[in-house]
């Protein structure tokens, strides 16, 4: 690899640890976003596709949730993708340029995702539902399988002279042996929590005592059993294809990944086993502290596939402490202000 | 550079980052100020218990989140995208610079979102006070990302103090923010009324119809006051580099201006137009394209804010090719491919250069600069260039025309950019001149009897070379004048110039009877100076044709004939050294008392084309197309704002000199223009910088390789222009310093990139007068006319007194010889050796007098005059040698 590709990195304001926890954390909250918009958009057109069963009930009430996941999704995926820049803007940016046909075709394409979920709402009795509803999850998986090879490319810039040598930005990251299975784990994975979020949905309705509710949380919750197990199968798949010096650390190179592993695969099981159960509340907990751990675990694949190539501890420090205030501050007082709107919406809810 | 460059040949990244940005933007301020208009309307709608304006403004609710959440949030996301891709260092300074900032906008950007949802969705079900609530929540985070994201790109236009210390609050709160805030407020209100006016006019109840439009037409009107008010204060707060970009230096950008200029009143017509009660498709009509209108006017707002901040995409810090300052001055002159990271090619390969030339404009240009593309085409910005003409023009990007970001490179690879430019992007073969081919006519030399003969009849033309542009139809800088000079001596001890009782004649030989048929001259002669009335054919300005009788100039004692109209042509064919035999005649009796024969040079050989192209007129080595004298009144007015181009096609073509002053002319020229020769020189030395004698030959017909040669004299042996002028820089640095001193606008800004070379800096330039001051003969030959040793010689800045002490009128030291009378005409100093025509073509006078091609008298022929040999310098001091 011609190491002087790799462009200079940026200075920071803080020290990296701040935009690694704030990465992390806010992926974390994406992620989950995400899996319930995509896999509540599968679940929406699987569920319509079965009339008279708890399906279609599922998929009324997801399509016209999916719509708001994606409002939510995307601004949940800024958060990450900044604090993502400012760690590894240089790597990513040049991932990015390496494909960035397919990447810049992300913007019209989730336009049009998104205007086809909402289509899927406003259209749902019409013929032309199903035709939105595979827009929708086909624009999706587009733009999750060109996240998956923007992420894995700018861990390879070893892989970039290939890129070097056809810059129109039309090269994709293929032969990259995670790609497949990571893909794979994420969209499955994205199916089974878009299922648990579906359930979680009618649990509650079932809570009231709204009929058919049960039947249709059963009918999603499967989703997320079955699915789980699938995932399970694509996560060892992904492991196993991780170069082996990252894989290794899985395996007991470093005490710390070994322990997320078991404790992610644990805790996911322990999700499972409560799904099983129908304790839906109880599964969706164990799901977020899975997703929390499998967040991290990322985090270390990400380094250590940049082991000996950059790590941002090495990044250079400018120290300016007031705008981190400013943002702790308005981040304060914006979830203040988010609490408090939704405090008076569902105020509404309860007296309409 | 640091990161890879998208190959984006056809669009190039202007075109993307205006197309996400443009229309991202113009949703993105209707998602602020339609955040106001719905809560006012709402308000309103429950104040007057108009359910019918409620049940509207629903349905406006979901046309508003539909636009604004599904498209403006992700376009939102796409202009940073697309930024990223096209630009990433810039991006990462934004990025790294302004995290907490971007990151505080992504709260208020979730607050948006959340207030939005909860506003539609619970539109029907929530106490309408909340309901109200929830609006302003929506519309105080809406306004909060403006603030926050105005900060970040008034940023990048004023940086401000963050120049000099990096501070985050320093960037933030630049010099154009606070205007930009309340500008973009306005407009915001505005874009709110239009949409208002959209949904609203395609209402069927007509009263909630003329209610929702009239209602909103005020929104487009009100806020007039303040964007007008916020604009000026905007261009106010500008610092002088860019507000001088945005008004006056970047061409492009006038006609976007003009469109906004336009457009506000339009708009505010627009908005008149819609209180009236209108039908229906009329309302839908006006609405419509008042909304088109704003769209334009944002779109023309952005593109002058864009351009202001031209050539920086990060003012004063970073290039928009990404080349930083810091890294800038490094560039210069050092190889570019190797320091770019991602350059694929890393030398300059001479077997074909437009590969690294191809590398290069990916790396420096795609980034504006589309290949076929719809914006910034730079197929044809480039069309009217050469090869040489598109090299020069790398040298002066980002001088006199501050738009461009220099060029960084080294003059190998900047030659392999223009060379890809033109042989690539324009098919054209690589640029070889023509060869010129030594002719070698007999040279018909007039008898001389030393021994009986009584009169040495002397002639010269006093320049040397005359130009002309035979570019009549479209301008003219010099037209077909040449001067020639005599002097009649009676030979004798004591030899005297003769002036009474003679008259002499002039004749050109046989080809060059009649210019009028060779050059347009005539027919554009009234136009170009001002004349009363048409100029007769074969007539010269003084009156003279090219044979005719010379008249005495007494005080110099020498006869004259001024302005001769000689043209360099013969046979259809180029040729730039017509002999004139000229003869002394006695008055009364006509006989002849001596004959001579004398070069009139003339030359069409303005090399005008070899960079703007066009391509010569005649035998592909002299004279001016039609295409080529148009292109250089296109670029006049397209840097100067004139409208020579069409005052020439209307039949009105001009003297440059009548605008620019010029001495040699005589002309007065416009008071505070540069005179010509300063403003031609100055304009050109920023293009033809770090060149020696090949940057005159550009232009003037000196090219040792060329068709002419002018320089042909004795200082050709081992001197070339710059000897005497000094480097081109150094050159117009001297024109221009003067008209600096005497207060002129436009020198400093073509003194501003320039730095002389000849001596250590601009206060040792001795600024000059044109034509009057030139270089001194004595400046060199200090002591005695001694030659001096040719490698350490410079008469740059030993200038003239002024007209009087030019070589071409000054006599020896008796007063009563011309100096080129003896020694020949200035450029053509004896012993001369004309390349092209003839060696000895200028030495017909030393050839015929003396039988050799020294100086007259040099050498101990004194006796050419004298009739004996004389024992002391009476001419001027070392003329005899053995005196020294």
């Amino acid at each position: 690899m011609p190491p002087n590709l790799i462009p200079r990195p940026d200075v920071l304001q803080v020290g990296w640890g701040w935009f690694q926890v704030l990465l992390t954390v806010t992926f974390t909250a994406h992620i989950l976003l995400m899996n319930a918009m995509f896999g509540g958009a599968v679940v929406t057109l699987l569920g319509a596709a079965r009339p008279g069963t708890g399906g279609e009930s599922v998929a009324r009430d997801m399509a016209g949730r999916v719509p708001t996941l994606v409002a939510l999704a995307v601004n949940a995926g800024v958060a990450p993708l900044l604090f993502l820049q400012v760690l590894y803007g240089h790597l990513f940016y040049t991932s990015s340029i390496l494909m960035a046909r397919w990447w810049l075709a992300i913007i019209p394409v989730l336009i049009v995702g998104y205007y086809a979920a909402y289509g899927v709402y406003y259209r749902y009795e019409t013929p032309l539902r199903p035709l939105w509803s595979l827009l929708a999850v086909g624009l999706l998986l587009y733009v999750s399988f060109m996240f998956a090879n923007n992420n894995t490319l700018a861990l390879r810039p070893e892989r970039w002279i290939a890129g070097f040598e056809n810059p129109s930005g039309a090269w994709l990251n293929l032969g990259e042996p995670t790609l497949w299975p990571r893909w794979l784990h994420m969209m499955v994975g994205a199916v089974a929590v878009g299922g648990l979020f579906a359930a979680l949905v009618q649990d509650t309705r079932a809570r009231r005592g709204i009929e058919g509710a049960a039947a249709a949380r059963d009918w999603a919750l499967r989703f997320f059993t079955h699915g789980s197990l699938i995932q399970m199968a694509a996560g060892l798949w992904w492991l196993m294809a991780l170069r082996e010096d990252v894989m290794r650390r899985f395996m007991g190179g470093s005490p710390l990944a070994s322990a997320l592993l078991v404790a992610g695969i644990a805790t996911g099981v322990w999700a499972v086993v409560h799904a099983f159960q129908k304790k839906v509340r109880s599964a969706a907990l164990w799901l977020v502290v899975t997703v929390t751990i499998m967040a991290v675990m990322r985090e270390i694949v990400r380094i250590g596939y940049l082991d000996g190539v950059f790590h941002p501890e090495t990044l250079t420090v400018v120290p300016q402490v007031s705008p981190l205030i400013l943002f702790l501050a308005v981040f304060a007082v914006g979830i203040g202000c988010v609490v408090y709107m939704l405090k008076l919406a569902f105020r509404a809810a309860k007296e309409g | 550079m640091n990161y890879p460059v998208w190959d984006l040949a056809t669009t190039g990244g202007g075109f993307w980052i205006a197309l996400v940005a443009v229309t991202h933007v113009f949703v993105s301020h209707f998602a602020v100020g339609g955040g106001l208009w719905l809560v006012m309307v709402e308000r309103r709608a429950r104040r007057t218990g108009d359910a019918a304006l409620r049940s509207f403004l629903k349905g406006h609710a979901r046309f508003f989140l539909l636009l604004t959440m599904v498209f403006g949030g992700i376009s939102g996301v796409g202009i940073w995208w697309t930024i990223a891709l096209l630009n990433p260092s810039a991006t990462s300074t934004l990025i790294h610079t302004f995290v907490f900032g971007w990151a505080a906008e992504w709260v208020c950007f979730l607050g948006e979102i959340v207030a939005l949802l909860v506003y539609y969705y619970k539109f029907d079900t929530m106490a309408q006070r909340d309901h109200e609530i929830i609006g302003w929540f929506y519309f105080v985070f809406a306004w909060l990302s403006l603030f926050l994201i105005s900060g970040i790109i008034a940023f990048m236009l004023t940086p401000g103090g963050w120049l000099e210390n990096g501070n985050f609050w320093s960037g933030f709160f630049n010099e154009s923010f606070w205007p930009s805030v309340v500008f973009r407020t306005s407009l915001a209100a505005m874009i709110a009324g239009m949409f208002g006016m959209l949904t609203g006019a395609w209402q069927r109840d007509t009263g909630l119809r003329q209610r929702v439009v009239r209602y909103s037409a005020v929104w487009v009107l009100a806020p007039f006051v303040v964007m007008i008010l916020s604009g000026l204060w905007y261009v106010r707060a500008l610092p002088e580099a860019q507000e001088t970009m945005i008004l006056e230096r970047a061409r492009e950008v006038a006609p976007w201006l003009r469109r906004f200029v336009w457009l506000t009143p339009m708009l505010l017509i627009g908005g008149l137009l819609a209180v009236a009660k209108l039908p229906r498709s009329v309302h839908q009509l006006l609405a419509v394209a008042v909304a088109l209108l704003g769209f334009a006017h944002m779109g023309s707002f952005e593109f002058v804010r864009e351009a202001g901040r031209r050539p920086w995409v990060i003012h004063g810090f970073m290039y928009a090719n990404a080349v930083t300052r810091a890294e800038a001055a490094e560039l210069q002159e050092a190889p570019f491919l190797q320091t770019a990271r991602w350059a694929r090619v890393k030398t300059v390969d001479n077997a074909d250069p437009t590969i690294a030339g191809g590398e290069l404009f990916r790396l420096q240009c795609s980034a504006c600069h589309a290949v076929g593309g719809p914006m910034n085409d730079i197929v044809p910005l480039t069309a009217e260039f050469t090869e040489a003409g598109l090299d020069a023009q790398l040298v002066g990007q980002g001088r006199v025309a501050p738009y461009m970001p220099p060029f960084f490179g080294n003059a190998e690879e900047r030659r392999a950019l223009a060379a890809y430019l033109r042989q690539k992007l324009h098919g054209r073969p690589p640029e070889t001149p023509p060869a010129a081919e030594p002719q070698t006519p007999a040279l018909d030399i007039p008898p001389f009897d030393a021994e009986n003969d009584e009169y040495v009849l002397l002639a010269w033309n006093n320049m040397g070379m005359h130009c002309l542009s035979d570019s009549d139809p479209w301008w003219v800088i010099l037209p077909p004048a040449n001067d020639l000079h005599a002097q009649l001596i009676r030979r004798g001890e004591l030899p005297e110039v003769v002036t009474e009782e003679v008259t002499l004649v002039y004749r050109v030989e046989a080809g060059f009877e009649h210019p009028e048929k060779q050059v347009s001259f005539w027919k554009h002669a009234r136009s170009n100076f001002g004349l009363d009335e048409d100029l007769p054919e074969g007539v010269g300005l003084s009156g003279n044709r090219v044979s005719g009788e010379m008249k005495l100039d007494e005080e110099k004692m020498m006869f004259a004939a001024t302005l001769i109209p000689m043209a360099p042509y013969r046979d259809g064919r180029y040729h730039p050294y017509p002999i004139c035999t000229v003869e002394a005649r006695e008055r009364q009796s006509g006989q002849i008392l001596a004959r001579t024969r004398v070069v009139v040079p003339t030359s069409t050989e303005m090399g005008c084309a070899k960079c703007h192209g066009g391509g010569w007129r005649v035998e592909n080595r002299a004279g001016f197309t039609e295409e080529t004298a148009r292109r250089i009144l296109k670029v006049h007015d397209k840097h100067s704002g004139t409208g020579l181009l069409a005052a020439a096609e209307a039949g009105k073509p001009r003297l440059c000199q009548s605008c620019h002053q010029d001495p040699v002319l005589g002309t007065a020229g416009q008071p505070g223009l540069l005179n010509f020769p300063a403003a031609i020189h100055g304009w050109h030395a920023n293009y033809l910088t770090g060149q020696g004698a090949d940057a005159c030959a550009m232009c003037h017909p000196s090219d040792p390789a060329g068709p002419t040669t002018c320089l042909r004299g004795a200082h050709a042996d081992s001197l070339d222009c710059t000897h005497c002028h000094g480097t081109l820089e150094d050159h117009a640095l001297s024109l221009l310093k003067k008209e600096n001193e005497a207060g002129k606008a436009g020198a400093e800004r073509l003194m501003a990139h320039l730095a002389p070379r000849t001596v250590a800096d601009l206060e040792e330039v001795v600024g000059r007068t044109p034509w009057l001051q030139q270089p001194d003969c004595t400046g060199c030959h200090t002591e005695a006319f001694i030659r001096p040793d040719p490698g350490e010689v410079s008469a740059f800045n030993q200038w003239t007194g002024g007209f009087e002490e030019l070589y071409r009128v000054r006599t020896d030291d008796t007063g009563s010889l011309q100096c080129a009378a003896c020694h020949g005409a200035p450029h053509a100093v004896y012993p001369a050796f004309n390349r092209w025509y003839g060696h000895d073509r200028d030495n017909l006078q030393p050839l015929q007098y003396q039988g050799n091609r020294r100086p007259i008298g040099a050498q101990g022929h004194c006796t050419v005059c004298h009739g004996i040999e004389m024992d002391f310098s009476v001419h001027h001091e070392g003329m005899i040698k053995s005196e020294n």
